[in-house]
């Protein structure tokens, strides 16, 4: 199911991330993405964030292929020593849905036993105009300074960075009409 | 010359009463048209500074316009009557929201009950752009305020409880402004 057979390029400022391109065979997998733009995204309001979202995805049959995709042995092991974390012992995963108006501020993702954080974006045609942008933040002493880099979401790339008290990142609020559809979650160790 | 003068019906002993339970009992209370004068005659904010704390707050802020009525005795006449207690002036300073400004749920820098007031200024409030209030209280509740021109928030606020200014929209062509003071009780009226 993964399209993607090469070495990750782990690129190190602000924090240690890497850009996957063309991640998934999707002749392969077209049929798992198709039943997941049928689910239920369920709308969520904080002070945060403002995104719509499924439940955790990681046991459904229906996307055993991507599931397999994101989090098999081999990836995982792949990810752990280009990230150089503890060996990864799985993934979670869910799908969100940025719609005009909606947004994710800034935060460093860090919660007990996350390693990396992953994106796999699954819009195409996303515009940097139309907002939706991953964007990174530079840090001092654990606390986030200035966005350094911003990565449109790209159709079938995985965004995968490593969870630390330097990986403050934000979701840019979506302005256009698109819809920013990416299945995410985080790999555990 | 701005005129502070309280509207009458938040004088009557009824509204004062109903402050008083929604305050107690909801913890927040926002009162609609609070001075017979709009304030419109405020001038402009000075000093103004921007504050860019990604992850905290990112706004601008400046000192309070209303520095006379927060200090006043019309104020903590009224503070009094309205919460059976008496509240001393902790800080104020004024605050304005553009597009793309927030600041996230946090508590104070004194964990102490604490009387926060906001006095909005905002023309032309967009309520689909963000920009309003979000409480947060120790005990699960939750409590939305949204944006209203010449209204008064207070917000009773005790240690874990937290607020927050929502995300302004950067589709927003507006910006929010409003006074904030915190008050610490100085002591309740005994009868």
């Amino acid at each position: 199911m993964r399209s993607f057979d090469s070495d990750i390029d782990v690129i190190g400022h602000p924090f240690p991330h890497a850009i996957i391109r063309n991640f998934l065979d999707l002749d392969a997998i077209a049929d798992e993405l198709e039943w997941l733009a049928g689910q239920e995204f369920e709308s969520g309001e904080a002070d945060l964030f403002s995104y719509s979202s499924t439940s955790e995805l990681g046991a459904a049959k229906q996307l055993m292929g991507l599931h397999a995709a994101l989090g098999d042995s081999a990836w995982c092991s792949q990810l752990a020593t280009a990230f150089r974390t503890p060996p990864l012992s799985h993934i979670d995963m869910a799908a969100y849905v940025y719609a005009q108006g909606d947004f994710l501020l800034p935060h460093d993702d860090r919660v007990a036993g996350r390693q990396i954080a992953y994106s796999l974006h699954l819009t195409r045609g996303l515009r940097e105009d139309d907002g939706g942008a991953l964007e990174l933040f530079s840090s001092r002493d654990s606390v986030a300074s200035n966005v350094v880099k911003r990565i449109v979401p790209e159709f079938n790339s995985l965004v995968v960075f490593r969870v630390s008290p330097r990986s403050w990142h934000q979701v840019a609020e979506v302005v256009g009409d698109a819809q920013r559809l990416t299945v995410t979650g985080w790999y555990h160790g | 010359m701005v005129d502070f003068t309280i509207t009458s019906a938040w004088y009557d002993s009824a509204a004062l009463a109903a402050v008083n339970e929604q305050l107690t009992q909801e913890r927040v209370v926002q009162l609609s048209s609070f001075f017979i004068e709009p304030l419109g005659q405020l001038p402009p904010a000075k000093h103004l500074k921007r504050e860019e704390r990604p992850g905290f707050a990112v706004r601008t802020t400046g000192p309070a316009l209303l520095t006379e009525l927060w200090h006043s005795l019309l104020l903590a006449d009224w503070l009094a009557q309205a919460t059976a207690a008496h509240w001393e002036l902790r800080s104020c300073r004024h605050e304005c929201y553009g597009p793309g400004d927030y600041s996230l749920l946090h508590d104070s820098e004194v964990g102490e009950q604490r009387l926060l007031l906001m006095y909005d200024l905002t023309e032309q409030p967009q309520a689909l752009n963000g920009g309003h209030n979000i409480f947060s209280f120790a005990d699960g509740m939750q409590t939305t305020c949204n944006r209203e021109t010449g209204a008064l928030v207070l917000a009773l606020l005790a240690a874990g409880d937290l607020e927050c200014m929502r995300y302004v929209s950067k589709l927003s062509s507006g910006t929010v402004r409003l006074e904030h003071a915190q008050f610490r009780q100085s002591q309740p009226i005994t009868q």
